[in-house]
């Protein structure tokens, strides 16, 4: 066996026969960029609704996307019949996201979206009754309650490794039509003019080389999340939680193309989460997240004691799942944007505890020291579900002889402060925490109206693409995006599709290919993404100020028009990875334009509304919203009045 | 006419990514078929082992593994040789992947499977 020459480093021809000359053309009522999570519910409610349906992704859609190697938590499930509180009163209370209706919308259908998934054939419960008795089980539904063992408001998704094969067999069932491996490049809007309504999308497939003309009544970005604007790391991408390496932001950056706004861009700039330093994230030991509420004992064995919210001690194991005084429930930070519902943690002085010498580093994670359903709840349930973890890391330790009721799991050394911090175990050191949002969770969110749709007519959002993080509320938007996008193909022709558009969009996918022999071609794609990341970690980096951002703008435009003039791309494989360097150059530029608008903004002291950016021509423009503009003029008085009046249509099934 | 194109193979990053057991592949590209990223790609020779075209590109999802219906793929996370864990009643410590970490006798199933 010879694996170490890789099957020969030769050159060979590329597998699939190539027509980059080719032009396909697709049409449909909807169609949906992106088959993730939020793709597939999109594609299976629009279907359902008699709308001819076409979903494109860059992989195979069985298992694409973030979701597509597992999942373990389900989150925020407010409308259970037993829910402590109702989602109106959850959004009232909760943070001003900037865009509340969307959130409300996204918290509104998690229930109903998980209830769905099951009928698709997803295993939900415990239905095996490995849990009975256990507190984690809610005995109304045999669902297994994640974080609050007393209220039930994230579950644990039992047999979340499959959510996406279920997805997949749902929309297909459902007749939705599938192109895989094809990556969309570009909106096409009436006449090519930016701002109109969109008729359409182009793209190429990343097998055969040809060009796809999608023609479409409507069509629904679920293209995940926008990363990799920081950091360029190749190999190591595995460690760490970076998520799906596919998702670049071209969603965000096609709508930012083609005229529509976006919100929240400045709340970039921080590098953590992809370092080269990362732990294999739930591979290492921890209590919080996937391992949550898992016992720590320092080395000499001397278990760490845990406290409440309110920072009382908790003497038992039980007591991390039940509410603190004053709690309405435990959530998840993250998804529920309620203040006080955070998690109960290790105590709060540990840092200070560990430097003057009453605990010993390392820390280990003390599995086997667990109550039995907890240690099968997180070593079981948990990684044996979650993304990336089962395979990677159930078996693979498990072979490796790590047995769960016998052993502890390390924690990696850290700076003694660092295990207060939330998901930090897993960043590695050395440490790079920065207050504005993770490049992690780098999210661009394209904004939308009650219908989440955008400002361009015809245009919808889903999913991580529209800010709605999770594999709850991406399931949750993308029915609910799916059946509105329905509704407005039904009332609308199919667009014309603008010649000169699509022109320039095909000399622009195909430039790279054709500098093949071109002597100054000689820069890979991985160079070009590695000059990005340079000029957003120089100049979008935690000190920033107008001059630097603009002096990244102009970086950014001198390396598109010199390297990227001489990138190469010998085959479609490669020429979808030089295109995502595109891809970047747009996102990097939103980012910076983005946090020059707040900059500007917070010195003329125009700070109270909400700020907005879209491109008009070649500028950018800055749109201020006035506080809950999106209960305000025709969105008067409440939420369930605007969430009732969209959903008319879908119950009197017109 | 169709456009003439090549892949070369890129060299591996820390680990190969993804191995694959010629004895037990029967080149079905189920693997191929599966993988998000292109890593692997179908052999021009029909029947053989998938090329690991791109390893260094590797999401390390596992989604190959787990769709080989022959066990003839691995996947080498390239960070397992540096964690530990501790046998909390001997006190033992041993690491994920060493030569001398201790057998297990039974693989149990994870939780909805
Ligand atoms: C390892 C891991 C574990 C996670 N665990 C949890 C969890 O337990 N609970 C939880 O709530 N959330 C979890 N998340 C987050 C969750 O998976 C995401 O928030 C969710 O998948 C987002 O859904 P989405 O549909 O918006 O995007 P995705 O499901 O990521 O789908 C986006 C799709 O768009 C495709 N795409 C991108 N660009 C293009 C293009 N140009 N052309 C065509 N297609 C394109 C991609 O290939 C992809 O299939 C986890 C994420 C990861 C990575
Ligand atoms: S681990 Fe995932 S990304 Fe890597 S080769 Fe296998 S399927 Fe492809
Ligand atoms: S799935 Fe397994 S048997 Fe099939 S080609 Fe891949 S390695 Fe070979």
């Amino acid at each position: 066996m010879n694996f170490q020459n890789n099957n020969g480093n030769e050159a060979i021809e590329w597998p699939y026969p190539v027509h980059y000359d080719r032009t396909i053309h697709v049409y449909a009522d909807v169609l949906v960029i992106g088959g993730g999570l939020a793709g597939c519910c999109a594609a299976i409610a629009a279907s359902r609704r008699g709308k001819k349906v076409v979903i494109c992704d860059k992989a195979p859609i069985k298992k694409s996307g973030c979701g597509g190697a597992g999942m373990d938590h389900w989150n925020t499930v407010l409308e259970s019949p037993t829910s402590p509180m109702s989602v109106e009163e959850n959004i009232e209370c909760g943070r001003d996201t900037g865009m509340c209706h969307r959130d409300y919308i996204a918290e509104k259908g998690t229930w109903d979206a998980l209830m769905e998934l099951e009928k698709l054939g997803l295993n939900i419960r415990d239905d095996l009754d490995e849990f009975k008795d256990a507190a984690t089980r809610d005995e109304a539904t045999g669902l297994l309650k994640a974080y609050d063992y007393r209220e039930m408001v994230a579950v644990k998704l039992h047999g979340g490794n499959y959510i996406k094969p279920i997805l997949w067999k749902g929309a297909k069932d459902a007749g939705a039509e599938m192109y895989e491996r094809v990556m969309v490049t570009s909106l096409l809007t009436e006449g090519g003019r930016q701002g109109a309504r969109v008729v359409g999308a182009a793209g190429f497939s990343m097998t055969g080389g040809e060009f796809y003309v999608f023609h479409s009544k409507s069509v629904i970005i679920s293209a995940g999340y926008a990363c990799s604007m920081w950091i360029y790391n190749m190999e190591i991408t595995g460690n760490s939680y970076r998520w799906d390496p596919n998702e670049i932001g071209e969603g965000l950056a096609m709508a930012w193309t083609a005229g529509a706004e976006v919100y929240g861009m400045h709340k970039a700039g921080s590098t953590k989460g992809n370092n080269p330093f990362a732990w294999p994230r739930f591979g290492i030991g921890n209590p919080s997240n996937t391992w949550f509420p898992c016992s720590i004992v320092d080395n000499r064995g001397k278990e760490i004691p845990w406290e409440d919210v309110n920072g009382n001690i908790l003497t038992s194991v039980e007591a991390r799942n039940i509410p603190a005084e004053g709690q309405p429930y435990i959530g998840s930070s993250k998804s529920d944007n309620l203040q006080g519902i955070g998690q109960a943690n290790l105590i709060h002085d540990l840092g200070e505890r560990i430097r003057n010498g009453e605990y010993e580093l390392p820390l280990w994670a003390d599995l086997a020291g667990m109550p039995e359903a907890e240690r099968r709840s997180i070593w079981g349930v948990m990684i044996g579900n979650e993304g990336k973890s089962r395979f990677t890391l159930y078996d693979l330790y498990t072979r490796s002889g790590f047995d769960p009721e016998k052993d502890m799991l390390m924690a990696p050394v850290e700076l003694p402060e660092n295990y207060m911090k939330f998901g930090a175990w897993f960043h590695g050191e050395p440490d790079v925490v920065k207050p504005w949002r993770t490049e992690n969770g780098g999210q661009g969110e394209i904004a939308c109206d009650w219908k989440l749709m955008t400002n361009l007519p015809g245009l919808f959002v889903a999913g991580a693409s529209g800010g709605l993080e999770g594999c709850s509320f991406a399931c949750s938007t993308g029915f609910y995006a799916g059946n509105r996008a329905a509704e407005y193909a039904a009332d609308t022709d199919q667009g014309e599709i603008d010649e000169k558009q699509l022109i320039a969009e095909r000399e622009r996918v195909y430039a790279p290919v054709k500098r093949t022999g071109q002597k100054n071609a000689y820069v890979s794609w991985k160079e070009l993404w590695g000059g990005t990341t340079r000029v957003m970690q120089q100049c979008c980096g935690e000190y920033k100020t107008v001059p630097i951002l603009k002096h990244g703008l102009m970086w950014l435009e001198s390396i598109k028009n010199t390297e990227g003039q001489m990138t190469f791309a010998r085959n479609p494989h490669e020429l979808a990875r030089v295109l995502e360097c595109d891809t970047r150059f747009t996102v990097s530029s939103i980012f910076l334009h983005a946090c020059i608008s707040r900059i500007e903004a917070e010195e003329t002291g125009e700070t109270d509304g909400y700020i907005f950016n879209r491109l008009n021509g070649e500028n950018v423009e800055t749109v201020f919203k006035e506080k809950k503009y999106w209960l305000k003029g025709e969105n008067e008085p409440g939420y369930l009045d605007n969430y009732e009046k969209c959903l008319e249509r879908e119950r009197s099934g017109r | 006419m169709s456009d003439k194109c090549y892949v070369v193979p890129n060299p591996s990053g820390p680990t190969l990514a993804v191995s694959i057991d010629p004895d037990r592949c029967v080149g079905c590209n189920s693997c191929v078929n599966i993988c998000r990223i292109q890593t692997l790609l179908p052999n021009p020779v029909h029947g053989r082992p998938p090329i690991v075209a791109y390893p260094d590109e590797c999401w390390y999802c596992a989604c190959c593994v787990e769709a080989c219906p022959r066990g003839a793929l691995e996947m080498h996370l390239p960070i397992n040789q540096r964690i530990f864990f501790k046998r909390k009643e001997t006190g033992e410590v041993f690491r994920i992947g060493a030569a001398d970490s201790p057998s297990k006798s039974y693989f149990q199933p994870p939780v909805g499977w």
